[in-house]
């Protein structure tokens, strides 16, 4: 029975209070400073929100899933430059792809140090990291077995190089790809959740504001009638802020909201599309090499690299961002060098076949590889710059909003505090 | 008196089959078209021949194995296709032409073998490739130029000497091959670990997965060359004679190809080129042909 008698007595204050001049100002400056209160909270929790879900995309996300694909690329680039070697034998082109598998080697142990610094997902994502690490020792163990046999004339070269490329296949690549799809499935998630709060935030602190604004006018248009003084400047200024802080968050956001929209749907998927492309790639020419190790048994491989082949043009075709006709264009001239090869091999010219396929001439395979995988690079770069820049933008809208919420709340409520109190203070008297 | 009769009726038929079993005998599938008596020198082959086409081309196509070693391989040190069988082809294209270079390599896998005989689009195959009454329906052979058996190659440690002595252990052979199939006959107690390729067979060997391998003597013996840690044992399970294979539309070819092996078998060159890539395995004589007419 002591909670009615309490709400009624406070019921009676409040009548009391609305049935004079101060009670009344009293009441505003109070309302104004819950309203401030709600409008710092609304904006401060809005803001870091739209913050956090640019953090967890582009720094966590996106990284590891761009890591998972570059280590993924890099593997494949092994096994591109594992098979060349082999294809080469003691030639000067075998010798230039070691030096380059055991730097492909060092960037490869680089980016699984990095995908191990930014696990997110525990278990989940340490268990195919490390499955990962451990199986690369082996593979490696093969392609120096095959490498070893090769050196002596061996045909169980060929097998043991078949055996680390079909681990690299069936049991490596399956690892990154856990690894991204985790990823991928978190960025998804976060990004449909930001897309949506992000409006609601945007409303709820428009409507806060709004809310403020209304109360800061009505207290402007009582003083102005009951004490006829035409404006009170502190509340004026107090509503300039809060006008001011509205505007420019709903703005910084909807543009944030853009950005970040254009760095995950045009950018992060060109960049993915484009990684895509450059492991088909390297792919393509491993067939290409497996086909002619094959000696005459490299059905399979040919049948393989146009899976690749198709792949990456589908790839370069629907891609928003970078050249893709020039991609296309170099994808062409590598395929028209990778038919001559099997045309040549196919009519017992092995020796011209192999000499095309590792040639660095204009006319010829490895140069017109190195040609596609230059325009492919260049195109990721494009795709992961423009990403950056639109993060960077994304960033820079709302820079600094959550904390300018919580000062600018404070100044309206310190500014209406000036405002109100010596307007109170003339009825004491 | 009745074990008498028995006895009697016993000789009876042992005369009988002795004496009648050769006459109901299967033809032997072996046998080859008989050669002529001598061949024609190189560059000149009689006109309208098979070999005449060959000759006005100016190179003999024929399809290899490029993956057996000591048989038919690709040397990446020299980069060259080495090995028996292509001394064999070596051999088709220097009667011919009277230069073994002027042939052209075909790399055949064994499922391609008999369809690219029949579409023309090589002149023989020479590609450890068993005669059989089935393969005959579809093309011709020469007459047996390697007599192959299957056998096992083991690690050098190994105690085993024969299949008998591989119960329980693993023991590779590529999917679906015959060798696959005479290893379960030979020992059904044995573990069969199948893989694509014979090579696969020998990595598998190597770290330990299988402990023997079961093919053609010749094919492990290209085996063991790679590894210093393997042997071959036991005596060959199996009989698989190796022949040429060529177009049932071209019995000249197979008449020439039957003389040019006479030639080698006689004057030394067969066991020259066998104990270049076969000498490890022991001595052996070339087989004799047999023909019809």
């Amino acid at each position: 029975m002591q909670a009615p008698n309490n709400s009624g007595q406070a019921n009676g204050k409040i009548k009391g209070m609305m049935g004079t001049t101060p009670g009344k100002l009293r009441l505003g400056m109070f309302a104004i400073f819950i309203l401030s209160i709600c409008f710092a909270i609304a904006g401060y929790v809005g803001v870091s929100g739209a913050r956090s879900s640019v953090n967890t995309i582009a720094r966590d996300a996106v990284p590891s899933i761009v890591t998972a694909q570059t280590v993924r690329v890099k593997l494949l680039q092994m096994d591109s430059l594992a098979s060349q070697e082999f294809l080469a034998g003691g030639a000067d082109s075998g010798a230039q792809a070691r030096v380059k598998y055991e730097a492909v080697r060092q960037e490869l142990g680089e980016q699984l140090t990095i995908a191990a610094k930014n696990i997110s997902f525990g278990k989940d994502e340490q268990t195919p990291l490390e499955t990962l690490m451990n199986k690369v020792q082996a593979y490696n163990g093969l392609v120096e077995a095959a490498r070893a046999n090769n050196r002596q004339g061996f045909p169980v070269g060929a097998a043991y190089l078949r055996m680390a490329s079909t681990m690299l296949h069936n049991e490596m690549l399956p690892q990154t790809q856990a690894i991204d799809q985790l990823n991928v499935k978190q960025l998804e998630s976060e990004y449909a959740s930001f897309k949506s709060a992000s409006l609601i935030h945007i409303g709820v602190i428009a409507v806060a504001g709004l809310a403020l604004l209304a109360v800061l006018g009505y207290m402007q248009l009582f003083i102005s009638k009951k004490m006829r003084r035409s404006f009170n400047l502190p509340l004026l200024a107090a509503s300039a802020v809060v006008v001011a802080l509205t505007a420019y968050s709903i703005v910084g956001m909807t543009l944030q909201r853009s950005n970040l929209g254009a760095a995950k749907e045009a950018s992060f998927v060109s960049a993915y599309n484009w990684l895509e492309a450059r492991g088909a790639a390297y792919d393509a020419k491993t067939d290409q090499s497996l086909f002619l190790i094959a000696l005459g048994a490299g059905a399979k491989y040919e049948e393989s690299a146009k899976v690749k082949v198709e792949k990456l043009a589908a790839a370069a075709a629907q891609n928003a961002q970078g050249d893709s006709a020039s991609a296309l264009s170099a994808l062409r001239t590598y395929v028209q060098q990778d038919e001559r090869i099997r045309g040549y091999d196919k009519a017992g010219k092995r020796a011209e076949a192999v000499n095309l396929a590792l040639g660095n001439g204009t006319q010829e395979a490895q140069k017109s590889f190195d040609d596609l995988n230059q325009v492919l690079t260049a195109n990721l770069k494009t795709a992961t710059s423009s990403f950056e820049t639109s993060i960077a933008s994304a960033e820079s809208n709302i820079n600094l909003l959550d904390l300018a919420f919580i000062v600018l709340s404070l100044a309206v409520v310190a500014l209406a505090y000036f405002g109100l109190t010596p307007r109170i203070n003339e009825y004491r008297a | 008196m009745k074990t008498f009769t028995r006895l009697l009726g016993a000789l009876c038929a042992a005369a009988i089959l002795a004496t009648g079993l050769p006459a109901f005998a299967a033809p032997d599938a072996t046998a080859s078209l008989r050669p002529a008596a001598s061949l024609p020198r190189p560059m000149a082959m009689p006109d309208g021949s098979t070999m005449k086409k060959i000759q006005d081309r100016g190179r003999l196509i024929v399809g290899v194995s490029q993956d057996k070693y000591a048989i038919g391989f690709l040397n990446p040190l020299t980069n060259e296709l080495e090995g028996f069988d292509i001394e064999m082809a070596k051999a088709m294209a220097k009667a011919i032409f009277g230069n073994e270079n002027k042939l052209q390599i075909v790399a055949v896998s064994s499922a391609e073998r008999i369809p690219l005989i029949k579409a023309g689009k090589v002149d023989m195959v020479i590609s450890t490739f068993t005669i059989n009454a089935k393969r005959k329906e579809e093309i011709n052979f020469s007459e047996v130029y390697y007599m192959s058996g299957q056998k096992i190659l083991v690690h050098k440690d190994s105690a085993a000497k024969s299949i008998a002595d591989l119960s329980g252990q693993r023991v590779c052979a590529p999917a679906g091959s015959t060798s696959a199939k005479n290893i379960l006959t030979a020992n059904p107690s044995a573990k069969l670990v199948e893989t694509v390729e014979f090579t696969d067979c020998l990595v598998l060997f190597q770290m330990r997965q299988v402990e023997a391998i079961s093919t053609d003597d010749v094919i492990l013996a290209g085996l063991a060359k790679q590894d210093p840690f393997a042997k071959v044992i036991g005596s060959g399970f199996t009989a698989e004679p190796y022949g040429i294979g060529m177009s049932k539309d071209q019995p000249d070819l197979v008449r020439f190809a039957n003389g040019v092996l006479t030639q080698m078998k006689g004057d030394g060159t067969w066991k020259r080129i066998y104990d270049k890539w076969f000498g490890a395995m022991g001595a052996a004589e070339p087989p004799r042909g047999t023909y019809i007419d």
